[in-house]
């Protein structure tokens, strides 16, 4: 009877809570002993969900990596065909240049780019006031067979519109449903503050704004800035 | 499980079970562990995960012994607790729950190891459209640099003391074609093994920069686009359509030059000789080259019409009827590049199917400022 000494007195609960000394431990563990609380099985799994969530955001990261790529290729290209159309001086109304190519340049807005048809599809840009900024918006967005340069009918991004000046539209706040991206090419004076000539440079800021259907904060913005001569 | 062996608690000893406890007293049971003081097992201690089962008779273990008391409670048919617990608890697991286990384990494993796959490809095909879109901007860089730095001079330009004899009155070669076909839509005079029909094919002079010690020259260079039969590393052969890009540096550009002069029949073939078994490879799995000329020769719109640029980069637009030579115009260019695995998917000779174009081609626009004089 001394190896199971009466529970007299408080020591009894203590001594079944040493593990050691506690005689039905063979027979039942503790639930302690025996399994997990609650408790830990609520931080386990808040642990293992932690790292679950990390390791599966890595692969949206990962897929984004290509429409990344993409948004940053198209709108190198957008800006490189925007700064053609600028510093050209020959393409303009029905085939000809502009009638002064030191007060205007044009922009395509149209998706439509047969350069046979040039007469609406350009929009004049005056660049004769070298104080007053001026800016062009242009919504971009997928076309197909729009002339006969799309042999096989590529899916080619191409303006959808423009603006000169003006309130700021709604779609380039808000985004257009449908848009790839939207522009906002900016024509700012540079050096001289008179009127332009032929040895006048002309500051273009070139702002593509992918995706365009979500909200100017949200959009990833590619900013290119040249200068161009007359 | 200590407060189950506690004898005969009060209130005050039950600590933070007391509240709880106190309206189950009655349905207390008595154990008996030791000579007259027996133990009080409350039902209400013993919890919600375990359900409450009637203890079995107990024979009272002082008769025994004390080295029979644990003897006795060893063996699980004499355990006074038994009754309260299943036999799980002091067993193991048991087949049936390891079957079970194993089961969900399973499931579970199959789930993830497909979602990991489904993962596993869509980064490979997103890392596929990467490279693909890599190369197509690394190829359209290229072209506008050449594009943009064509060498173009009027055949009245021959009062020039620096230009040598044999370049008097003479326009420089250039050779394009909007479709890949000859003038008035007849034969190509190239014949580039698996070049792709209806692609444009642009054969020009372009200026390079200086390279080295090297003042900047001129070189031949040309845009095409030719199917390749290729050999992967597992031994499966496919061909893909891709970019070249034909390039005479300036060392051999100026004999050529020279030679093309000289000679009788000055035919594009002569000075351009492209070859996809030596011309680079500027971009994998591209096709559709449309290259347009802004403004071309016939300057009216016309479906079908040949986009026709005459007398090399002396283009000319139209103007009130007649023609009038501009020194400087646009160059304008597309390209559709295939990601690999749909590459090797669709034949090759489907590619330029205006769905397959589409559907899972990536296509890519550019214009060029053409230099003026």
């Amino acid at each position: 009877m001394k190896s199971f000494a009466h529970p007299t007195s408080a020591t009894f609960a203590r001594d079944f809570s040493d593990q050691k000394n506690n005689s039905f431990r063979s027979l039942r563990p503790l639930r302690e002993q025996s399994a997990f609380s609650l408790t830990e099985v609520v931080i386990a799994m808040g642990v293992a969900a932690v790292a679950f969530t990390s390791i599966i955001a890595l692969f949206p990261l990962g897929l984004n990596m290509s429409k990344e790529s993409y948004e940053a290729t198209q709108a190198a290209l957008i800006a490189q065909t925007i700064l053609a159309d600028v510093t050209d001086q020959q393409t303009g109304n029905t085939n000809l240049r502009t009638a002064d190519v030191f007060n205007f340049r044009q922009i395509q807005i149209t998706n439509n780019s047969d350069p046979a048809r040039t007469s609406n599809n350009y929009i004049l840009v005056p660049i004769d006031n070298p104080a007053q900024i001026q800016t062009v918006y242009i919504p971009y967005k997928p076309f197909t067979g729009t002339s006969d340069t799309d042999t096989n009918n590529p899916s080619i991004m191409r303006p959808a519109g423009g603006q000169l000046n003006g309130t700021i539209p709604g779609w380039y706040t808000n985004g257009s449903n449908g848009c790839f991206a939207l522009v906002k090419a900016t024509f700012s004076p540079t050096l001289r503050y008179n009127r332009p000539d032929s040895y006048t440079a002309v500051r273009l800021d070139i702002s593509i704004e992918t995706p365009g259907s979500a909200n100017i904060s949200n959009r990833t913005c590619f900013l290119y800035t040249t200068a161009f001569r007359p | 499980m200590i407060a189950l062996l506690n004898p005969n608690p009060s209130p005050g000893q039950a600590g933070s079970s007391h509240s709880a406890r106190v309206g189950f007293t009655k349905d207390a049971t008595d154990i008996c562990l030791t000579k007259n003081k027996p133990f009080r097992l409350y039902p209400d201690w013993v919890g919600a995960l375990r359900p409450w089962r009637e203890p079995s008779p107990i024979t009272h273990p002082a008769t025994a012994g004390s080295a029979t008391f644990m003897k006795g409670f060893s063996k699980l048919e004499n355990n006074p607790f038994r009754a309260l617990r299943p036999w799980r608890e002091i067993s193991g697991f048991t087949l049936i729950e390891l079957m079970a286990a194993t089961t969900v384990l399973s499931v579970i494993l199959l789930m993830m190891v497909g979602m990991q796959d489904q993962m596993s490809k869509a980064w490979s095909n997103s890392n596929r459209r990467t490279d693909a879109t890599r190369e197509a901007r690394a190829a359209c860089r290229l072209m506008a640099n050449d594009l943009s730095c064509l060498i173009y001079r009027g055949q009245d330009d021959d009062n020039q003391d620096s230009i040598a004899p044999i370049l008097l009155n003479q326009g420089l070669p250039f050779y394009f074609s909007s479709n890949g076909l000859g003038s008035n839509n007849s034969a190509s005079p190239f014949s580039i093994a698996g070049v792709q029909p209806g692609a444009s094919l642009l054969f020009a002079i372009s200026r390079v920069k200086p390279q080295g010690t090297s003042p900047a020259d001129f070189a031949i260079i040309g845009y095409y686009i030719a199917s390749k039969l290729t050999t992967n590393v597992s031994g499966f052969e496919t061909t893909n359509y891709n970019l070249y890009r034909h390039y005479v540096p300036a060392s051999n550009a100026v004999s050529n030059l020279s030679t093309w002069f000289a000679a009788t029949n000055q035919t594009p073939t002569i000075l351009f000789q492209p070859d996809p078994t030596q011309d680079d490879i500027l971009a994998r799995n591209t096709c559709n080259l449309r290259i347009t000329f802004y403004n071309r020769e016939d300057g009216t719109y016309s479906p079908g019409r040949p986009n026709r640029v005459r007398n090399g980069l002396n283009y000319q637009c139209p103007s009130g009827g007649g023609t009038t030579f501009h020194s400087g115009n646009k160059i304008q260019a597309e390209i559709s590049v295939y990601p690999e695995e749909l590459a090797q998917k669709i034949p090759y000779t489907n590619w330029i199917n205006s769905t397959n174009i589409q559907k899972y081609a990536r296509s890519y626009e550019f214009r060029v400022d053409v230099p003026r004089n």
